[in-house]
């Protein structure tokens, strides 16, 4: 009688415990739209990071690469930038802005900062929003994120590598930002991108456990970025970027000899910068490698055989002007000595000259809206 | 030991409670210790040693029954299931090697039947000869003390063990240039050697305890205890095992339960998140200030507690499903007033495994020497070698040793003030206020005092503790 009893007791909380759990979880799927991310000890406790948190190996990093776009804005000093005295420049971009391989004051945002500018008397601040992954998609979920804190003027940077419509969907930051990305094709009218799919119980506590334990884990690296400084592993040795190649003269899926305008997603780029009048928008075609090496007769650098970022940069510029957006091409800005890693990624010389040319840029273009 | 291998434990413990007093849970019990013995031991690059390590441990204990228990051939045919099962449990093993299962090389890389059957051979050879030959137990007992010292030097001084890696590799015909100290993770050795030490030591100073072979096993190798204790005391064990049927209630599956759940949350959730800022070599030299410094100091005091004291709580909470009770071993540490009483509530059941087989029989040879010394030597003597021992029990390095140093000293200070103060001051203070503060205070002092002494635990050379202490200090 007594075990009965206590059986009956036992079920009775097993029962009372997968109830509690179901509930959670469905409290979870109808608060999908609430913004946890925001909830951070970043330009609290901790000072607010230089660039988006992004590491692929955290313990040497103190970072971590995660997918809560609310949480990355919201650990960077960005988000303390509510001032309005201040002229407010947003940098936009892929790796090369985040700054691969350099430290948070010696990349192109950093050393920027250092030159101390002034726009109609306003202090201007730089902002590093650049983020590892080559997709323009990418780049306008970030500037849909950011426009609250009302950035005077955003320097867009791009390449061709991120361009390619084929490839949008396909970075991490994308595929787990359905809902944002499914906001911007919709509101934006891109209409060339299949909307991504969703699934109710990808809101269930269960399903956003990695989202959630992310969050706390950037906190937690919170003190020991605070404390060193460091939000990359820097090694002290790296593999320098290809300067031979093989013939190959294949770009993604491309026609050879033959860059389709449709294949590009530059209407990514025009219409956010549609969708967003407030601001001000300079487009940068970012400096490449210039490979002097074998085969650099038919190719420039490990990701662009010649035709197709000939055939690019012509199509972006019409494009652009087409618009009536302020485009500028950087291509052939720095000398080959000054890549580091990758056909994109500077070392610091690289982004100095970089720097000087964007900082004049930004005085040429210095007006508060 | 991951989730993985807690959900299991709790598993097995069900199924074992499920069987109530019938004799299948007894057996239950033994052999799920024995197969978890080979499945906590990682697979090590250094081929099928992650089979030997265990299977010499199995023998080890059986030996040791054999010195504690009186010579007798009925012993054998009193324990001659177990006897039975043993072997084959060490040969099925290695007959795992032959079924072809590829998730199988990720938990146990067993060895070659032939190399299998030898050994039992082998250590069957020594068992008739212990109970037929002329082997004196006290001889013996003594060598298997001998030998479980000179395993834990040899696992436990890393050049030694390196060296021993590299006779290991040499001896299975792999590359010695990769042989290094780290390939030998002998899971759980501490505390079987601590186990095996103290039913020894037991038996050698008159104290008779009656098990057979199948309890003595599930003793030495309790599973939900293997890896991180706590260090049961044979005869409470075996008090327990006989008596975990009345202990099955209700009340005390919450309170298991309830610890289990709490251990996970120590060990799972808060010692992992705090191991995010860990007292390394590389966060010393990139800290930029001792503020910092200290924070990542506090991190690290808190997460070796969390750690330790959530594997604890997880291996209490199995045991107490099971109806066996293990002892305690932390009571708040942090909130000690005073080294004596942190040392009283930190891994307790080690310190007292160290109290009975070194501080007490220390200080009784001590005491009654023929040359006399002063009571604050004979203290001194007495906790900083205790200390000493204890910190090498985590790793034979200078680090350790004065990690011991400076708890054995902070210890033997505390002693003496204590006496001190106790001629020159009056202790019931009758102000509530001016003794919380007082308290407080102690807490503080007695928490910083370990926490800084973690400082030498955590750092891999004297140097980098120096560098350490500097920044804390702003030097």
């Amino acid at each position: 009688m007594k075990n009965t009893k206590q059986s009956f007791s036992l079920f009775r909380i097993l029962i009372k415990a997968v109830l509690f759990f179901v509930v959670l979880n469905f409290l979870f799927i109808l608060a999908k739209d609430v913004p946890i991310g925001n909830i951070s000890l970043y330009n609290l406790v901790f000072p607010g990071r230089s660039r988006l948190p992004f590491g692929e190996n955290p313990s040497l990093a103190y970072n971590l690469s995660m997918y809560n776009l609310d949480a990355m804005i919201s650990s960077h000093t960005v988000s303390s930038s509510e001032k309005d005295e201040d002229y407010k420049v947003f940098l936009i971009g892929d790796s090369s802005v985040w700054g691969f391989l350099q430290k948070p004051d010696v990349t192109l945002a950093g050393l920027l900062e250092q030159k101390n500018q002034a726009c109609e008397k306003q202090p201007v601040k730089i902002y590093n929003l650049g983020y590892p992954s080559l997709s323009v998609l990418k780049d306008a979920m970030i500037i849909e994120k950011v426009q609250h804190l009302h950035p005077d003027l955003i320097l867009w940077l791009v390449t061709l590598e991120s361009l390619p419509v084929s490839t949008q969907l396909n970075t991490p930051l994308v595929e787990n930002n359905a809902l944002l990305v499914n906001k911007i094709l919709s509101e934006y009218g891109l209409h060339g991108l299949q909307p991504l799919k969703t699934k109710i119980w990808e809101h269930t506590l269960i399903s956003r456990r990695r989202e959630i334990a992310d969050l706390i884990r950037l906190q937690l690296y919170g003190v020991l970025w605070s404390a060193t400084g460091i939000d990359q592993e820097y090694p002290s040795q790296y593999t320098p970027a290809l300067r031979d190649f093989e013939t190959d003269l294949t770009f993604h899926e491309f026609e050879i000899g033959r860059m389709d305008e449709d294949q590009l997603a530059l209407d990514i780029i025009t219409q956010t910068i549609r969708q967003h009048k407030e601001t001000s928008f300079i487009v940068i075609n970012e400096p490449i490698l210039i490979s002097k090496g074998r085969n650099s007769d038919i190719r420039y650098n490990f990701y662009y055989p010649r035709w197709a970022f000939d055939q690019y940069r012509e199509i972006i510029q019409a494009e652009m002007d087409e618009s009536g957006i302020k485009y500028y091409d950087f291509w052939n800005l720095i000398p080959e000595t000054h890549f580091t890693n990758s056909a994109i990624h500077l070392d610091v010389d690289g982004e100095s000259i970089f720097a000087d040319k964007i900082s004049t840029l930004i005085s040429e273009n210095c007006q508060k809206q | 030991m991951t989730i993985l291998h807690i959900a299991v434990f709790i598993l097995s413990a069900w199924i074992i409670r499920s069987l109530g007093e019938r004799p299948a849970a007894m057996w239950l019990i033994f052999a799920i210790s024995i197969l978890s013995l080979f499945w906590l031991q990682p697979v090590s690059p250094i081929r099928t040693l992650d089979y030997w390590l265990p299977a010499m441990m199995i023998a080890l204990s059986i030996l040791t029954w054999l010195v504690i228990n009186p010579k007798q051939e009925s012993l054998l045919a009193n324990n001659q299931i177990t006897l039975i099962i043993l072997p084959v449990i060490i040969i099925g093993i290695s007959l795992l090697r032959y079924a072809q299962l590829s998730f199988l090389s990720a938990w146990i890389n067993p060895t070659k039947i032939g190399w299998a059957l030898l050994f039992v051979i082998s250590i069957a050879a020594l068992v008739f000869l212990m109970i037929k030959g002329n082997i004196s137990q006290s001889i013996m007992a003594r060598c298997l003390i001998i030998i479980a010292i000179l395993i834990f030097i040899a696992i436990k001084y890393e050049p030694l063990t390196t060296k021993l890696s590299y006779a290991l590799r040499k001896l299975n015909h792999q590359s010695t240039d990769l042989a290094s100290a780290q390939e030998i993770a002998w899971v759980g050795y501490s505390y079987f050697a601590f186990r095996l030490i103290h039913v020894i030591r037991d038996w050698q100073t008159g104290r008779k305890i009656s098990i057979n072979l199948r309890e003595f096993i599930a003793y030495i190798f309790y599973f939900p205890a293997i890896i991180a204790g706590p260090i049961a005391r044979i005869e409470n064990f075996a008090y327990e095992l006989q008596n975990r049927a009345n202990q099955v209630t209700q009340a005390h599956t919450f309170e298991s339960s309830k610890r289990i759940m709490h251990g996970v949350l120590c060990k799972f959730i808060l010692a992992d998140s705090l191991s995010l800022m860990p007292l390394n070599t590389t966060t010393v030299q990139q800290a930029s200030g001792s503020i910092w410094m200290w924070i990542i100091i506090y991190a690290y005091a808190l997460r070796l507690y969390l750690d330790f004291s959530g594997y604890t709580e997880i291996a209490i909470g199995i045991s107490g499903l099971l109806g066996i009770k293990l002892p305690e071993n932390f009571q708040r540490p942090y909130l000690s007033e005073n080294l004596t009483i942190f040392w009283n509530r930190w891994h307790i059941t080690l310190t007292q495994w160290f109290r009975t087989y070194y501080f007490n029989p220390l200080t009784r040879f001590i005491r009654t020497y023929r040359v006399q010394l002063p009571a604050a030597w004979i203290i001194f003597l007495t906790q900083m070698s205790t200390m000493l021992l204890i910190g090498l029990w985590h790793g034979i390095n200078l680090n350790f040793i004065a990690w011991g140093f400076w708890n054995g000293l902070g210890l033997f200070l505390h002693n003496r003030w204590s006496e001190w103060s106790k001629q020159h001051f009056k202790s019931d203070n009758k102000n509530e206020w001016v003794a919380g503060s007082v308290k407080c205070i102690s807490i503080f002092l007695t928490f910083n005092f370990i926490a800084l002494g973690w400082v030498w635990f955590a750092m891999p050379t004297l140097n980098d503790s120096i560098i350490a202490f500097a920044k804390l200090f702003g030097f």
